[in-house]
């Protein structure tokens, strides 16, 4: 993702967010970690962390922990929760909960972390371990006495008496359950009580009666506070809460009640849920330039957690949509997705749906979905069935904006978890919905570079190697380095008057700029062998439209004329080709000056004639420049070698001889273009009429 | 570094990835007001286009400014570079003074 914008984003966040680099130092730090540890990004941005933040006694630690990733890999620490104590710019402490994930980046890795201040939450709990201890000594007390005291508390607590029956809540606790009176309470069957939420532990599974820390206090146990995610069944509301019991002892000692305090950390848990998955899902968003991959692993990601279902929509530009991502915890519950898709019109409903976000680029929330709206939705029976058998809850669908707009929609479907969506959802959901828009348009810049890195490739190098009577032809194109650059080497023939011209050269550098260069060659050498076709002539030509060029272009070319057998050959710069014959192979030709660099120039130029069955081999330096074991160099050597074993066969065999031999060669990615052109003459089919235009091309030359 | 002289030894390979340092060493020197600069290429072991880029552009802009560059000859391998260019006879090659 765009640096830039992504930090633009992160100034947004909620939470503080803080990148290191692997020397330790802080390379990002956003608007809210200046509140939180009150230095500004300016102070901070280039200081050592472990100086700036970490207090004194976990420094060592810290470096300990990123020498050891650094040399392993291992980060114990990764992408979980931690809770640790920071420090503020005044020198004092205070307590954070964290999230902290590796990058790998092109010059090292990258470390991030989401920053909350739990100080609240601490002192909160804190709090509430006190009032817990009160309550043990006020118990001792008449249970009248327990009440009123119970009854003066904002927090929710219940009693459970020894036969597992509630015999006692306060308001708070009664409101939680939706009773109106302690009477009520008592009457009820707690099963039954119970069973009015979904209740379910931080792994997913669900909490039964006998896990709840009063009854197990009630046991005779001495339970560990419990925290569960519960979704009542009537409204769907979703809760996150810590319980924590305590066994109260008559003056006997036996159990007589278990006091539970309730903790609602609805705010604190989403939050952290949402923490780690956004630090996630960014991780999942930079690593990829394949969006639609990146996309379903950001769909995966949010399933269960976040939603029961997650679906990514891209628009296209006809109002049509291009479903990218559906994800499900269950995957028998996607096939029931890909045929609703059936039932889905070809064109959005601007009134509804994804069509209307598309159209107003605004979120839209189902809170609730009655089966009336699935009636008047289906278009027929079959497709009724199927929507009621998703069982949606609660719908929500934020627009994917990007810089161009509205490019799609983030769909999260509440269906059995019976959780219904918020407005704080909705707000979340736009975060990852504006990240993962992002993504997309930088992975489309990308692939829109890359095509048009070919098209312009192609356009430097001949649309097919021609027919040259007396001649088999191959040629091998190899650029390096990222495919949405253009490559420097380039290779031509063309026929003039019954001649034919071959060009071979390697402009430097790469890109845009390098292709400008590459078709001014080209066209240069075009046009100069129509007024004299001779290759040192041509060379000059180039040599002289490089140097009126503003800026430094060099080129090296190799300018061959072909009539038949006979060749002439001139080299500006550019390494000499390999004649292969019956003596051996051997490089032919002289050297010339490099084109455009120098103002002493010259291009000798070499005649001569090749037997039927000789081969001529002209390459760029990228294939004896290609680095092996122990930064080696192919070299002209293996070059000659590999073409002495091969001498007899045809070019294309010879050309594939040669990329394996590179191939294997090789080590690491291929440091610069390779192209060769292999030709060889067979001498065979040569008419009367292309004898007569020899004897007219030798004429010129002599 | 002796006067207005500097002398700046190249070892290992001049490549794409090498170039800038020996751009930013070069242009620190030039920096300190050097008029005359030696670049000492005995002991270098591969150089390839744009390390040759790199040395024209250095000739052509000593000889706008009008300070000296002298550059000391490679060891065969890489000197091979030059002579198929022709660089051989247009950059400013020279027998080490001080070998």
């Amino acid at each position: 993702m765009d640096i830039g914008q992504a930090r633009a984003i992160l100034d947004l966040a909620h939470s503080a967010f803080v990148s290191m680099d692997e020397e330790g130092r802080i390379v990002y730090w956003n608007i809210r970690a200046e509140e939180i540890f009150g230095f500004t990004r300016a102070e901070a941005v280039g200081r050592v962390l472990a100086d700036t933040v970490i207090p004194e006694r976990f420094r060592e630690s810290h470096w300990e922990g990123l020498r050891r990733f650094r040399e392993t890999g291992e980060g114990p620490v990764l992408n979980q929760r931690l809770e640790m104590s920071a420090l503020r710019s005044d020198g004092s402490e205070f307590p954070v909960e964290l999230t902290i994930s590796a990058l790998s980046e092109p010059d090292g890795w990258s470390f991030h972390a989401f920053v909350a201040d739990i100080s609240e939450r601490i002192r909160l709990e804190q709090e509430r371990q006190l009032l817990l201890d009160e309550l043990q000594l006020a118990l001792r007390g008449t249970e009248q006495r327990l009440a009123v005291i119970v009854d003066a508390l904002g927090e929710a607590v219940t009693i459970r008496g020894p036969d597992d029956h509630l015999i006692h809540a306060n308001r708070a606790a009664l409101d939680r359950m939706g009773l109106a009176s302690v009477e009520e309470l008592r009457e009820a069957d707690p099963r039954m009580l119970m069973a009015g939420w979904e209740t379910l532990g931080e792994d997913g599974n669900e909490i039964r009666m006998e896990d709840l820390p009063s009854v197990r206090a009630l046991r005779g146990e001495e339970p560990e506070p419990l925290m569960l995610r519960s979704v009542h069944r009537g409204t769907g509301e979703e809760q996150w809460v810590v319980l924590k019991a305590t066994a109260v002892r008559d003056s006997s000692g036996s159990i007589e009640a278990a006091v539970t305090i309730i903790e609602d950390v609805t705010a604190a848990k989403r939050s952290s849920l949402r923490m780690e998955f956004l630090a996630r899902a960014s991780q999942v968003l930079a690593s990829s330039l394949d969006y639609q991959e990146t996309l379903r692993n950001v769909a995966g990601l949010a399933v269960p957690q976040i939603a029961d279902w997650c679906a990514v929509d891209l628009f296209d530009e006809d109002g049509g949509r291009e479903p990218v991502a559906v994800a499900h915890i269950d995957p028998s519950k996607l096939e029931m997705a890909e045929r609703l898709r059936a039932f889905e019109p070809e064109e959005l409903d601007p009134q509804q749906g994804l069509g209307l976000v598309r159209r107003t680029g605004d979120p839209l929330l189902y809170k609730d979905i009655p089966d009336e709206l699935l009636v008047e939705a289906a278009v027929d029976d079959e497709h009724l069935g199927l929507l009621r058998a998703v069982g949606m809850r609660s719908v929500l669908i934020v627009p994917m904006v990007g810089r161009s707009g509205t490019i799609g929609a983030l769909s999260l479907v509440s269906a059995e978890s019976g959780r219904t969506f918020d407005q704080s959802d909705v707000e979340f959901a736009g975060q990852i919905a504006e990240r993962a828009a992002l993504a997309v348009e930088n992975a489309r810049l990308y692939s829109e570079r890359s095509a048009v890195a070919r098209t312009l490739q192609s356009s430097l190098l001949p649309e097919a190697l021609p027919d040259l009577p007396g001649w088999e032809i191959a040629a091998l194109y190899r650029p390096a380095g990222h495919e949405s650059e253009v490559g420097g080497d380039f290779y031509d023939f063309w026929e003039l008057g019954g001649d034919w011209l071959m060009m071979i050269g390697d402009v430097t550098g790469k890109g845009v700029g390098a292709a400008t260069v590459t078709s001014l060659v080209r066209h240069t050498a075009w046009a100069a062998s129509d007024f004299d076709r001779r290759p040192a002539a041509i060379l000059s030509r180039v040599d002289a439209a490089l140097k009126r060029r503003p800026s430094l272009s060099v080129c090296t070319a190799l300018c061959l004329r072909i009539a038949s057998g006979q060749a002439t050959l001139a080299s500006g710069g550019h390494p000499l080709p390999l004649h292969v014959g019956e003596r051996g192979v051997s490089e032919v030709g002289r050297h010339g000056t490099l084109l455009g660099a120098f103002s002493s120039v010259d291009w000798p130029e070499q005649p001569f004639e090749m037997q039927p069955g000789e081969t001529l081999v002209a390459f760029t330096d990228g294939v004896t420049d290609t680095v092996g074991e122990g930064d080696e160099r192919f070299g002209l050597g293996r070059l000659k070698e590999i073409l002495t074993r091969t001498q007899n066969e045809s070019p294309m065999v010879l050309r594939e001889r040669l990329v394996a031999a590179l191939e294997e060669f090789q080590v690491g990615a291929q440091a610069d273009d390779t192209a060769i052109v292999i030709m060889r003459f067979t001498g065979a089919k040569v008419a009367a009429g292309d004898a007569e235009k020899i004897s007219s091309t030798t004429g010129v030359q002599g | 570094m002796q006067g207005d002289t500097a002398r700046l030894a190249v070892t290992g390979e001049l490549d794409i990835a090498t170039v800038p340092r020996l751009e930013e060493a070069v242009a620190t020197v030039l920096a300190q007001g050097t008029r005359s600069l030696i670049v000492d290429l005995s002991r270098l072991a591969f150089v390839d286009s744009s390390g040759l880029r790199m040395f024209i552009t250095l000739n052509d802009r000593a000889s706008a400014e009008g300070w000296s560059l002298g550059l000391i000859r490679p060891p065969d391998p890489s000197y091979s570079v030059f002579q198929i260019t022709g660089a051989e006879e247009n950059l400013p090659f020279i027998e080490d003074p001080s070998p």
